[in-house]
């Protein structure tokens, strides 16, 4: 590159180094949400991965039993008559500890099969291992675990199982290195045995044997127990939270949309600017290449800038995203994995090449459009204007193009990706067609400002849709973004109705008692409740997890009446005939459920029993936004002729005619036993604390959601900073003809105003497309629920008020300074 | 676009070194130090203090209360074909805690056992070394008496249903196979003072020790796929104690020959750092007929001749040795059938067959046996 080009473009750098860094702060904006979202993604993953690693170790297959486990005589078979070299028993329950408030995993472990399966990474140092064995109720603690209970090698701490609390002691951490699990409480199988009185019992055994074993094994397996691939098993909460972390890509990628319509805009600008260097350049002999190739160079330069400083702002907001993202995890699916921020070397080359690429291609359009005008055309201004009014209406027919091509893609495929992807040609071909709206909006709008408030309101009016030409991209990016917060929150709220509505009808008891882990419900509490004056009903559920090939697959086992048969919204089957059919032994299916097994009434659902594998009528499908996993729902009796008994963990009492429920709690608290881990929760109360997870889970989506609105403001700022910028000569003559600085200031701010609007309106079509689009397609097909679709107009007003304000907040420093500067220089300036 | 270019190659580079960077380090091995396993109050075991009375078979069956114990069976053998083979199978006994474990969990158990299983295949120089690790509840691992059974997994030596004899070896891992019917050709010997050995100057220093110094051994050996029929004679060493040997003590040589007149040796010495501990040496001289008789740790001597380092963990082992015992005019020169005989497990030893030459009251003996050497390198062995 010639020398001169670069100190042109050296020299346009310098002059505009205001509106350079704000360019270079949107990309930045843009690129720190993308590295964000990305690396909380990735450190998700990759703590899942660890864990799961970890638990994991080289076991190949898993050998289950019914609800109970398997019996403990089966390890010794395996070792003793079958010859199995690879082979760890493993007991696992749910404990509290008190002191923290948190449920814990509590896994018995045979140090010496550990060795062997896991390589010892969940077993004690050596030190330990003897007291580990020969004393009861010694324990080992998660790093996590240890820190938080602040306990030293030897001290002892309150674990909540059984009902019971135990003083354990704490001896130390498992010799694994990597401290990727949390929550975990390790002791020896023994000990863990007694604390979970499950004696003679395993949950499971893990196993490495190779297939040829695995499949002699498979034929001489005592009834009732199952071996699957542990393989199969893994990877479940990869899979868990697969449509979680889509949803939050997706958002994030939503954002760089917003930044890459702000470079672009930056770019149009900048390369506007220069129509009349450039076009002297050409006239000297300088080639379209070479024109080309300098603008481009100076775009990856700015793009480099700003992925750089991108890279920098992500990586502490990345921190507060893990934070987020870890807690709706733990809430939600798992909480046995530590969740860091993982820095890749392969997500920081994203976002370089990210910021760099998407710069380069947000310049390409108006460099080329530049070098490729002929030198005349370049130094005369007409041309532009007029040109760019077309191409209005052809980029809103493109845009239009692609919307129609999104539909299409929607309708072809039922996929989770396509729905993203079609969601994204939709919204971006309805964006395409902003600045053909706001053009026409703002010809409306003149006529009635000029009669309301006069010349100064109809010269900005006026100056506003002229400028479109070059703060068209601008208004889009600004209405993409409001439409993003727009539609986002209809999204969630429209859930949000749909989670409360369906709380309301399903909590049909006004007293809850729930089992925390460790803590337990007997038969006897049920019965002293039921014989309680003011109880009407009493309903009792198991909570139990289903090993299946699929992975963990949740059922609850219910004992009814006709009251609490009534909490169902049944989406598909009719009440009394599906109530017969459930009683008789048929299966409901919750509606994430039965979308994601493709399950409809009259269908069978194979379920593997203490028998083998038995198919189950499915007699309904009911509404459930519980579990995204979705639930299969049997009567106990059911339970217990094909899976054996299994803990209650919950029950709901109805009170009897006119009793409050103050009362029925009241009368329900006298005759909980004096351990604790038992809640006790009125139906209010109950659905409460459900709305508050339900707003923890979305507490991330919200923060994306200003994310979005963040990046449009640096851009809109930096757009109309340029536009005033560029103005300064036209705005300099108004003043010479008599405009006072305070007429100058607020024909600017009104301008902006005016772009503002245009653009929040605009964006409201948009959102409300947005949202639904959300609702119908990604949720639906992202975890299988339907949902009411709620449009509230303070959402809506929200959004325009948004736009406004940006706008106006951002015609500030250019009013300013069009108020504040003497009209002479500018008028002197060379165009 | 040059620049361009190189904009890109500098990013790419700096992302492979940030890599680098974060490459970590490997992750330890899983594999338990066996030294960890012992520990806690020794005063609280029962100890080897004193002479007691052994008796049979009580005796061959687990002693729960002492810290540490073995079952240790050593033996040559021959195939069909005259190929020989060398063979050790041994279980320990550990204690982890002086008390007996409460509780409700058929799980609970303070005993652990570890398992030796080794072959040698002298003519094909191969050398194949197994460990095992259990719990000694369920059913896993354990010691009875009556019938004597000891076993880990499905690793046993046990005495037929009624307690008689031939005993059975079963044990195999991978690629090897063993099985062996043992009929005792010579009583049981004890060791020591009427079966308590003593291994240094405190009085608890010490083990009860008895060995069945001549069995018969016959039956079937798998390598890979091939079952071949062995016979031949093995040894078995029976000892238990709470505390054996001063911390001063580095390792041991350990020998047991079997010689062609129909008489056995078993020769032991302590090495210390500053050279041979003699006084608690000790050595049992079996004649073909008759008493038994105790050799004391100066009535030997031990040398080492030739050495052999293990490519593996660099330890140099003595592979060929002199032993002199004056009052019996015994001078036996002590060769290993092929030097890498070195088990390379939780504990690092030198254990294999060796083949005997030399003299024994002015006549020519030759005999094979089993060497033992421990301390050369790596981790002080828990036992023997």
């Amino acid at each position: 590159m010639s020398t001169l080009l670069l100190r042109a473009g050296w020299r346009q750098l310098t002059r505009y180094r205001g509106q350079w860094s704000l360019t270079v702060l949107a990309i930045a904006i843009g690129v720190a949400v993308v590295v964000a979202v990305d690396l909380a993604n990735q450190s998700a993953l990759r703590a899942f991965d660890a864990a799961e690693r970890v638990l994991l170790g080289a076991a190949s297959h898993r050998l289950l039993g019914g609800p109970e486990g398997v019996p403990e005589e089966v390890y010794l078979w395996l070792r003793m008559e079958q010859r199995i070299r690879r082979a760890a028993p493993v007991v696992e329950g749910r404990a509290r500890l008190p002191a923290l408030e948190r449920t814990v995993t509590l896994l018995g472990l045979d140090a010496f099969a550990e060795g062997e399966l896991r390589m010892g990474a969940l077993a004690p140092d050596a030190g330990n291992l003897g007291q580990l064995l020969a004393v009861p109720n010694t324990a080992l603690l998660s790093e996590d675990l240890q820190q938080a209970l602040a306990l030293r090698p030897g001290e002892r701490f309150l674990l909540r199982a059984q009902g019971r609390e135990v003083e354990l002691t704490f001896l130390g951490l498992p010799a694994g290195t990597e401290p990727a699990l949390a929550g975990l409480v390790v002791m020896d199988i023994a000990s863990a045995q007694e604390l979970l009185g499950r004696e003679g019992w395993l949950s499971r055994i893990d196993l490495a044997v190779s297939a040829a074993e695995a499949a002699r094994l498979q034929a001489v397996l005592p009834a009732g127990l199952r071996l699957l691939d542990a393989t199969a098993q893994a990877g479940s909460l990869q899979e868990l939270t697969a449509a979680f972390r889509l949803n939050l890509t997706a958002l994030s990628l939503l954002a760089l949309l917003v930044g890459l319509f702000l470079i672009y805009n930056t770019l149009s600008f900048a390369v506007v600017r220069r129509r009349h260097m450039v076009g002297t350049l050409r006239a000297l002999g300088v080639t379209q290449g070479e024109i080309m190739r300098g603008l481009l160079q100076e775009a990856a330069l700015l793009g480099l800038l700003g992925a750089l400083a991108g890279l920098a702002l992500g990586v502490p907001l990345a921190h507060g995203l893990v934070r987020l993202v870890g807690r709706t995890v733990a809430t939600l699916y798992a909480e046995q994995a530590v969740l860091g921020l993982v820095l890749t070397p392969w997500s920081i080359t994203k976002a370089l090449l990210l910021g760099v690429l998407g710069t380069v291609l947000a310049a390409w359009l108006p460099a080329r459009e530049s070098a490729a005008l002929p030198p005349r055309q370049l130094l005369s201004r007409a041309a532009l204007e007029a040109g760019s009014r077309c191409w209005l209406l052809r980029v809103a027919l493109i845009g239009a193009a692609l919307a129609a091509a999104g539909v299409l893609l929607l309708l072809a495929s039922g996929g989770l990706a396509a729905g993203f992807l079609g969601l994204f040609a939709i919204v971006l071909g309805a964006a395409l067609g902003v600045p053909l709206l706001s053009a026409g909006l703002m010809g409306l709008a003149v006529p009635l400002l000029a009669a309301a408030a006069g010349t100064v309101a109809r010269l900005a009016g006026r100056g506003a849709v002229a400028s479109l030409s070059r703060t068209g991209v601008a208004v889009t990016a600004l209405a993409v973004a409001v439409a993003a917060v727009v539609g986002v929150g209809i999204m969630i709220q429209s859930f949000r109705d749909s989670v409360d509505g369906w709380l309301e009808h399903t909590l049909q008891a006004d007293v809850y008692v729930g089992a925390e882990a460790g803590a337990v419900l007997d038969a006897e509490l049920v019965e002293r409740i039921r014989l309680l004056p003011l109880a009407a009903d009493v309903s009792v559920s198991r909570r139990l997890q289903l090993a299946t090939e699929a992975g963990p697959l949740q059922l609850w086992a219910l004992e009814l009446g006709p009251q609490a048969w009534r909490g169902f919204q049944l989406l598909e089957g009719e009440p009394e005939s599906a109530y017969r059919a459930f009683r008789a032994g048929g299966v409901m299916v919750s509606e994430p459920f039965a979308y994601r097994h493709r399950l409809r009434v009259g269908d069978g659902l194979r379920l593997p029993t203490r028998e083998g594998m038995r198919e189950f009528p499915v007699v309904a499908v009911y509404r459930d936004y519980g579990s995204d996993r979705g639930v299969v729902t049997l009567h106990a009796d059911t339970l217990q002729r094909w899976f054996g008994i299994s803990p209650i963990t919950g029950i709901g009492v109805y009170g009897s005619g006119e009793t409050t429920a103050e009362a029925l709690l009241e009368a329900v608290r006298t005759l909980l036993p004096e351990a604790r881990g038992i809640q006790l929760n009125s139906q209010q109360a109950l659905r409460q604390r459900s709305l508050e997870i339900f707003d923890q889970t979305f507490a991330i989506t919200n923060v994306l959601r200003l994310l979005a609105g963040i990046v449009a403001f640096a851009g809109i700022l930096a757009a109309l900073a340029a536009l005033q910028l560029e103005r300064a000569r036209e705005t300099a003559v108004l003043r010479a003809i008599g405009l006072t600085p305070a007429q100058s200031a607020a024909l600017t701010v009104t301008q902006s105003g005016l772009l503002g609007l245009a653009a929040g309106i605009c964006a409201l079509p948009l959102g409300v497309m947005l949202s639904g689009l959300l609702v119908h397609v990604i949720l639906r097909r992202a975890f299988g629920w339907s949902m009411n679709f709620l449009v509230s107009p303070h959402i809506l007003l929200e959004g325009v008020a948004l736009a406004v304000l940006a706008a106006l907040l951002a015609g500030l420093y250019p009013a300013w300074r069009s108020q504040a500067e003497p009209p002479a220089p500018a008028l002197r300036e060379e165009p | 676009m040059r620049r361009l270019v190189l904009v890109l190659l500098v990013m790419a580079l700096a992302g492979l070194g940030y890599w680098l960077w974060r490459q970590e380090e490997p992750p330890a091995t899983g594999r338990f130090s066996v030294q960890g396993l012992l520990g806690g109050a020794l005063e609280d075991y029962a100890r080897a203090d004193r002479v007691r009375p052994l008796r049979f078979p009580r005796d061959h069956g687990a002693h729960p209360d002492y810290r540490s114990e073995w079952w240790y069976l050593t033996g040559n053998l021959e195939d069909e074909a005259g190929r020989r083979y060398g063979f050790q199978f041994t279980i320990f006994r550990l204690a982890l805690s002086p008390q007996p474990r409460p509780g409700s969990s058929a799980w609970g158990t303070r005993q652990a056992y570890m398992g030796h299983f080794a072959v040698t295949d002298v003519a094909g120089g191969g050398f194949y070394a197994f460990e095992r690790f259990s719990r000694g509840a369920l059913g896993l691992a354990g010691g009875e008496a009556q019938p004597f059974r000891v076993w880990l997994h499905d690793w046993q030596l046990r005495a037929q249903d009624d307690g008689s004899w031939p005993w059975l070896l079963q044990a195999a891992e991978a690629d090897v196979e063993l099985r062996l019917e043992l009929e005792a050709r010579k009583p049981l010997a004890l060791q020591g003072e009427r079966g308590l050995s003593r291994k240094g100057p405190e009085p608890g220093n010490a083990s009860y020790y008895y060995s069945f110094t001549n069995l018969a051994a016959a039956g079937e050996l798998r390598l890979g796929e091939k079952w071949l029929r062995v016979s031949g004679t093995a040894w078995l060493d029976r000892e238990w104690s709470t505390s054996l040997l001063s911390p001063e003590v580095q390792g041991w040589d350990w020998f047991a020959l079997q010689l062609d007149d129909g008489s056995e040796f078993m020769l032991y010495q302590l090495r210390a750092e500053d050279g041979i501990v003699e006084e608690f040496g000790a050595g049992l001289y079996v004649p073909p007929e008759g008493e038994p008789r105790v050799l004391d740790g100066r009535q030997f001597r031990l040398e080492p001749i030739a050495h052999w380092t293990s490519p593996r963990t660099r330890t140099v082992y003595p592979i060929v040795w002199r032993a002199q015992i004056p009052d019996l005019q015994a001078t036996l020169r002590i060769e290993a059938a092929i030097p890498n005989q070195e088990l390379d497990l939780s504990v690092r030893y030198w254990e294999g067959a060796v083949d005997v030459h030399g003299s024994l009251r002015q006549r020519t003996v030759q005999g094979r046996g089993y060497l033992e050497m421990t301390g050369y390198g790596g981790d002080r062995p828990p036992s023997r």
